[in-house]
């Protein structure tokens, strides 16, 4: 398709030649009505002299001025009929073209007539940038997140070119409306922008970006958009939706024990065929390759991985590449930990008969029993302890820790620690609730009534990840259990999730995640103590405590999992630590800075070790959504609601419309043109009168 | 028609008030019949001493020294200075060019037969009043006056007189000649110069708007008959600053060529011209020693007069202390 290019034309052309009639009356007034004012002067020898001396200057003078003039009308009728630039097939008016090219994770994919989507992304650009003249602007921008300027605005259209070719796939989610968004705005009085998307136009490349259209077209000016076409092949794809390292119920007895557990899924073809998924360590080394034997019409397939033989504690799960290589592949980790290293915050007290036994014995011995070795901490003794020592932390007398303790607690958290607190059974009031909500940014305190109250764990208990090991067992387990004095958790549920639920539908336990930390919180209605509760002397005691810790565990292990193209998040005890690659391929090493926020976006996915300031490790999965990577079609429909936001939009196989057909965006002349024309009428104004005293008007006699 | 003549017009009280402490004294020694208050070089009829000399043999033995004879044996000459009539001519330019005016005056005021037909001062008629502001001057020193008027030839003469009445011809002959023609400053001088046997001071009154070959030979013979003069130029405020606009036809009040030309273009060149041309004039006044004065004709007369007056008093009583 031949290249339209901009010419000049007007907004209101009746304007524009009225302006030129007008530029053209001072021409005609000065030839035709140049009739000179007769003047009877005493002796014109001087000025015959005088015009002698000066013929040739006066002459240009006043073709000077008259062209000064005839100018300044010109320009300000000119600029006043409001000059744009539309798009023609002639004329090779300057243009001004920002591509905005998807190196996301969707450009990636492997098309059918070789290359990829950013290959066919690259050679749309290239023919565009081909198609400019000398002196015309090129800009490239990159829409893989974080989205940035890969060229900023510049004649040199090979720099550009080699720029838009040296562009290769990227494993993070595509961010066009921020790639969009620095495109510089355009004002009103300026020429419109080209601006070129080019993409593949996969689910995955539009994926949660229509929010951001609206605040994108306010500000975007006038601009021209035009699109590459969508992609319109389905692609046969396999994908793994998830891969997570899980527990089994053999865990109590064999603390090593842990699955893998990897689910894929099909799009396109559904023949019958044959996958492999291959585990391999951070050190490259395969440590089990799974057969996967799809049948025809399946779309969707787990398989189970024992992991028992490894304690390396995080693995890269992948199977052979096919048309979006970038979700054929994830990172996991686990907790390398053997034996997790509990903790109990509490104090024994006289226990010489049952009734008298305290809360923090009776977790005691239901952890002691799952085969976990707890350390009794005194309360008072927390804030001197180290960080580091426990995974999971149950804390038995909360109102002997004081602030500092809650502090140290509130870094433990923000570790990715465990943390279950209950009431302390040896108060009717619980003010340590102030405390804690200070320290832990959580409301604990509108928590803080005590009520006596007969009654029950609730029959039909919610189905949650931290018991899900007990399924429907748990219903059985708690309907014996019954409570006479309860802390009120209501106010709690509707930001935590109810693990455990009394017979009123009052929260039990539950359990409050903070976005901002790692860690598991926890928090009992009731201690395992008998003045409150029989639940120490119940089948449910011992499991709940168990999994409790173990759950909590692996939860917050699992939370260790960062999203690439994001800052991550690693706590307080990260802080002056360094964020190394698994493989030099992945990117250079993060500084993590003094609020344990990497210093940069994580680049791409895969294993990262954290290396902290102590020498201490730990593994991280950096992740790339695979709905970020889905290759699935979009038609052009689907991507109506951006065109419609962005108003102007043009396929790329679509002939550009000539002007009439465009927005009529008025070009940058609009007000430079009038500003020229004002800026003549400045210089003629002085030049027109210098040397002219100012007349003074006398009288004799007066 | 009976022109009615204002004298007022043309001597206007503070005209006179800044001329009155000088008095008119020629520079050069001139001849003079009566008693006047100038210095004659006719040391006959001496009244007053002066010097002696050396007596030459072949003179006259008239004013001889008798008593300085007799006591030295010696012979010199008494030379006698004498208080004599001064002859003051005044030439009057009333060609075109000094119809030319551009400051209006009130109805009624009088004026020259140029000043009534374009209700403005001209040229001619700040001429007119200098004219007879020296006039009176002069004959109020017992001095006598003549005035001469001319263009391309003499249009109206006054001879020299001291009478009572010489002032009013004077006044009379302004206010009724017409103005018009070109200027011919020499041959005017010509005229003047072969009616008077004796030496005069001449004021000639001109814009010299013209080549100055034809004054600058008026001029020579003006000079080689030992007359002295003193040349004054007066020019139109509009013709000094040029302060017009807009393309214009200028045409030549004495007949020239008209010139057609924006007047801001121009106005730079005839400023530059018009000091060139009154450069020149300075330089023709003072190759023959003559005096000369510049008067706008938008401003009072009495400041020039009274400086040229002042400055030839200066002079006078200078060369007579020497």
């Amino acid at each position: 398709m031949a290249i339209p290019e901009a010419i000049l034309s007007f907004l209101h052309p009746g304007l524009a030649l009225a302006a030129v009639l007008v530029a053209a009356l001072p021409v005609v007034l000065h030839l035709l009505l140049r009739r000179p004012k007769v003047t009877a002067w005493p002796s014109t020898m001087l000025l015959q002299r005088a015009l002698d001396r000066m013929r040739r200057r006066r002459t240009l003078d006043r073709w000077l001025l008259l062209a000064l003039r005839t100018l300044a009308l010109l320009l300000i009728g000119l600029g006043m009929s409001g000059p744009f630039v539309g798009a023609s097939e002639a004329g090779p008016g300057a243009r001004r073209l920002w591509i905005v090219i998807d190196d996301g994770a969707t450009s990636a994919e492997r098309l059918p007539s070789g290359g990829t989507s950013l290959d066919r992304s690259i050679r749309e650009a290239v023919r565009r940038v081909d198609q400019l003249h000398e002196g015309d602007q090129a800009a490239v921008a990159v829409a893989g997140r974080p989205s940035r300027v890969l060229v900023q605005p510049t004649t040199d259209l090979q720099r550009v070119r080699r720029a838009v070719q040296d562009l290769v796939p990227r494993a993070v989610p595509t961010d066009l409306p921020g790639a969009m968004a620095l495109t510089p705005p355009v004002p009103e009085d300026t020429m419109p922008v080209d601006v070129l998307l080019a993409s593949g136009w996969r689910r995955g490349t539009i994926r949660g970006s229509e929010a951001a259209l609206g605040s994108l077209t306010q500000s975007m000016g006038r601009v021209r958009w035009i699109a590459t076409t969508p992609l319109e092949i389905s692609a046969d794809n396999r994908r793994l939706a998830r891969a997570q390292v899980d527990r089994t119920v053999a865990q109590s007895l064999d603390p090593r024990e842990r699955i893998l557990k990897v689910q894929v899924a099909r799009t396109g073809a559904r023949s019958a065929t044959t996958d492999a998924i291959r585990v391999a360590l951070p050190t490259g080394e395969v440590i089990n390759q799974t057969p996967l034997a799809w049948s025809a019409d399946t779309e969707e397939m787990e398989s189970v991985i024992d992991l028992r033989q490894t304690d390396a504690g995080a693995a890269t799960v992948s199977m052979p590449p096919d048309a979006q290589p970038l979700d054929d592949a994830c990172a996991v980790t686990w907790e390398p930990q053997p034996v997790p290293r509990v903790w109990l915050v509490g104090r024994s007290a006289n226990e010489e008969t049952v009734d008298r036994t305290s809360a923090t014995t009776w977790i005691l011995r239901a952890i002691e029993s799952t085969g976990l070795n707890p350390l009794v901490v005194d309360p008072a003794s927390l804030a001197l302890r180290s960080q580091g020592g426990a995974d999971a932390i149950v804390v038995g007398r909360p109102d002997l820790i004081d602030a500092a303790g809650w502090a140290w607690l509130s870094r433990f958290l923000s570790d990715g620690g465990t943390l279950l607190l209950m009431p302390a059974a040896e108060r009717a009031e619980q003010p340590w609730l102030v405390d804690a909500s200070r320290s832990l940014r959580v409301d604990l305190a509108a928590c803080g009534s005590v009520a006596d109250a007969t009654d029950q764990l609730s029959p039909r208990q919610p189905r949650t990840e931290l018991l899900s090991l007990l399924g429907a067992e748990v219903d059985q387990l708690a309907e014996p259990v019954s409570v006479s004095r309860r802390l009120d958790l209501k106010p709690l549920s509707a930001s935590g999730e109810v693990i455990l639920r009394f017979d009123d539908g009052a929260p039990a336990m539950i359990m409050l995640r903070e976005a901002s930390t790692s860690g598991t919180l926890l928090m009992m209605a009731m201690p395992p103590d008998l003045s409150w509760t029989d639940l120490p002397l119940k089948p449910l005691m011992v499991p709940l405590m168990q999994e409790t810790v173990r759950a909590g565990m692996s939860m917050s292990a699992n939370r260790r999992r960062l999203m690439v193209a994001q800052v991550a998040s690693l706590g307080p005890s990260a802080s002056g630590g360094l964020l190394i690659p698994a493989t030099s391929t992945m990117g250079p090493s993060i500084e993590i800075d003094g609020e344990g926020r990497s210093r940069s976006v994580l680049p791409s996915p895969g294993l990262w070790k954290l290396r902290k300031q102590d020498g201490s490790e730990a593994w991280y999965a950096v992740r790339l959504d695979p709905a970020d990577a889905d290759i699935g079609t979009l038609s052009r429909s689907d991507l109506l609601s951006w065109e419609q936001a962005l108003g102007e939009w043009t396929w790329s196989d679509e002939p550009v419309m000539p002007s009439d057909g465009t927005t009529r965006t008025e070009s940058p002349w609009t007000w430079s043109l009038v500003l020229i024309g004002l800026l003549c009428l400045l210089i003629e104004t002085p030049w027109s009168r210098r040397g002219s005293p100012r007349r003074t008007m006398e009288a004799v006699g007066a | 028609m009976t022109v009615p003549l204002r004298a007022e017009a043309y001597l206007a009280p503070e005209t006179l008030a800044q001329l009155a402490p000088f008095e008119l004294r020629a520079r050069m020694l001139v001849e003079g019949l009566g008693s006047g208050m100038h210095a004659s070089p006719r040391q006959g009829q001496a009244v007053e001493f002066s010097e002696h000399r050396p007596y030459t043999p072949g003179e006259s033995l008239r004013n001889l020294d008798w008593k300085v004879f007799g006591r030295s044996d010696k012979l010199y000459l008494k030379r006698y200075e004498q208080e004599t009539n001064l002859d003051v001519l005044i030439l009057t330019d009333a060609s075109s060019s000094m119809r030319f005016g551009s400051l209006g005056t009130k109805a009624g005021w009088g004026g020259t037969d140029a000043g009534r037909g374009s209700g403005t001062w001209t040229k001619f008629d700040c001429a007119a009043a200098i004219s007879v502001a020296i006039a009176h001057l002069c004959l109020e020193q017992r001095d006598r006056v003549g005035l001469e008027v001319y263009a391309d030839e003499v249009r109206a003469m006054v001879r020299r007189s001291g009478a009572k009445g010489q002032w009013r011809s004077m006044v009379q002959s302004l206010a009724t000649v017409k103005v018009g023609g070109t200027s011919r400053p020499a041959r005017a001088i010509d005229q003047v110069l072969a009616t008077t046997d004796t030496r005069a001071l001449l004021f000639i009154l001109s814009d010299f708007l013209h080549p100055l070959e034809d004054l600058q030979e008026g001029l020579a013979k003006a000079r080689f008959r030992g007359h002295d003069v003193v040349l004054v130029q007066i020019l139109d405020r509009q013709e000094i600053r040029f302060p017009l606009e807009g393309f214009r036809r200028f045409e030549d009040m004495e007949g020239g060529s008209p010139v057609d030309a924006d007047a801001e273009v121009l106005r730079e060149a005839y400023l530059q011209e018009l000091a060139r041309h009154r450069a020149d004039l300075q330089r023709v006044a003072r190759a023959h020693a003559y005096d000369i004065i510049e008067v706008d004709s938008h401003a009072s007369v009495g400041p020039p007069l009274a400086a040229l007056l002042s400055r030839r008093e200066a002079a006078w009583r200078s060369r007579r202390r020497s």
